[in-house]
């Protein structure tokens, strides 16, 4: 299976803004990636995520549909095999320090 | 307490210049069209449907409403995949939920055949599609050339396109199902908000529509609130009003239409069945949808049930099976229809016009009684 490709123009950008932000969202979805058994995959999910924002975003399309990458840290989908998942901005909650695990995600951080 | 010339005028209403607040959605063109003129608002399906598909289906009812709006409804759930083929998909279904889903098309004596992929059905090419953002967005240029009044977004958050959209002149609503998403809904500019309860068929979110709507109406004032998901009578059209909606968004009661073109031995079963008799499952596409309840549903809840896929995987799981039990009319094991609670409240099938006139009058009714109307 080769990499399938994205046919709309995409425009990676940092928002520091939002850099170490605590977040949850309702669905995501994953861009390519490489499944344990090497094969490339996509792994969308209905379900909800928890993490930290990165900043990282693209832009894709024209009007752009804006999407953010999260390191996901809490909740995922059991079968969700990568690290990271990125959410539409629709549906992305930012939550308050408090609702973390015990801060410990803020080691990870950079 | 202050009386009310029409309570069936609200801004959903006045901004489509419609008779009734009544929005009806559904995959048969024909009610959408009988709906549309008589006075309510019917919503066209699309997602399913390649862009040729939409184009072909929306000049047809444009040729049959005179004008008169209407309204075309596609998923862009950030759930889907941005890109991939139908063939990237099928690969990551493990081996072992292709084996479950053989010995289940043996428990239940379902016969492995069907009609193959290329069938024209309805007027339509059956084909395994794929579910993606990409194709979402091919779907949306087609709403936009035409300029169909009202995009409804299934699921998901159409911020991305509401400034294109409104520069076409096309109203924007969006169906949420969490309290949270219509607020990030709102504050995005969505012309009209659906609080989409769990009492509703096909997809629907995790709460009641009793409890969801009024709070969407307050935490959203300023943009105009729906209530969806359990509609079945002109009682409940009278309630959604006083909840602060400002009409109802309805999908069941029309599978029960003399228009429609449901399969008879399924429309039986809407009109027999019970409210409990409803399930809201999400192994037919990995999303929570509502139906009449199944042995089949039943089965997928037991231990050695494999877990859900992601989308759009899932539903490629389960379209064989389920295509096999439809074309081989095999019953008592799954209907697919979404359907909704409201299913108690329909026993007879009725013209469509009618059951929304009937509607409109206990609505009416209901007002009167207690004193509301002037």
């Amino acid at each position: 299976m080769t990499s399938p490709e994205p046919k709309y123009e995409r425009k990676y950008g940092m928002d520091e803004s939002l850099k170490g932000q605590y977040a949850e969202c309702d669905g995501g979805a994953s861009l390519p990636v490489v499944l344990p058994n090497g094969k490339w995959g996509l792994m969308p999910g209905r379900q909800t995520f928890k993490g930290i924002l990165t900043g990282m975003y693209f832009d894709e399309g024209n009007p752009p549909w804006r999407w953010y990458e999260m390191l996901i840290l809490q909740d995922r989908p059991s079968d969700y095999p990568d690290e990271t998942v990125w959410c539409e901005p629709g549906f992305l909650f930012l939550l308050g320090d408090e609702e973390a695990d015990a801060g410990a995600w803020k080691k990870l951080m950079p | 307490m202050q009386k009310t010339k029409n309570p069936l005028e609200t801004p959903l209403t006045k901004t489509f210049g419609l008779q009734y607040p009544i929005i009806s959605f559904g995959h048969c063109r024909d009610v959408i069209v009988e709906i549309t003129n008589a006075g309510g608002m019917g919503v066209f399906g699309c997602a399913g449907l390649t862009p040729d598909e939409i184009d072909t289906e929306l000049k047809w009812i444009e040729d049959r409403v005179g004008g008169k709006p209407f309204g075309a409804d596609v998923i862009v759930s950030g759930s889907m995949p941005q890109t991939g083929t139908v063939e990237d998909f099928m690969a990551q279904i493990p081996e072992g939920h292709w084996a479950w889903i053989e010995k289940v098309r043996k428990e239940f004596n379902i016969p492995n055949t069907r009609l193959p992929d290329g069938t024209v059905i309805g007027g339509r090419v059956r084909e395994e599609r794929a579910g993606t953002q990409e194709n979402a967005r091919k779907q949306l240029e087609v709403l936009l050339e035409h300029r169909v009044p009202l995009f409804a977004c299934a699921q998901g958050n159409p911020a991305f396109i509401l400034p294109e959209m409104h520069a076409h002149g096309v109203k924007v609503l969006g169906l949420i199902g969490l309290v949270r998403q219509a607020v990030r809904e709102h504050q995005a500019g969505v012309d009209f908000i659906v609080a989409h309860g769990q009492d509703g068929g096909g997809h629907c979110g995790p709460i009641g529509s009793f409890t969801l709507t009024p709070q969407v109406a307050k935490a959203c004032a300023g943009t105009p609130v729906l209530l969806g998901g359990g509609v079945g009578c002109g009682r409940q059209v009278a309630a959604a009003l006083m909840l602060g909606a400002a009409g109802v968004w309805t999908g069941t009661a029309w599978l029960t239409s003399k228009e429609h073109d449901i399969e008879p031995w399924y429309q039986e079963k809407i009109l027999a069945a019970r409210s409990e008799d409803t399930a809201r499952t999400n192994w037919g596409d990995g999303a929570y949808r509502r139906h009449v309840g199944s042995r089949l549903d039943e089965r997928f809840l037991q231990p050695d049930a494999p877990p859900i896929l992601p989308r759009p995987m899932q539903g490629m799981l389960t379209r064989e099976l389920t295509l096999q039990i439809h074309d081989n009319k095999v019953e008592n094991v799954y209907y697919p229809m979404g359907s909704g609670q409201t299913v108690g409240l329909l026993t007879e099938v009725k013209p469509a016009r009618q059951i929304l006139e009937e509607w409109v009058n206990e609505c009416l009714e209901a007002f009167e009684q207690y004193g509301l109307l002037t």
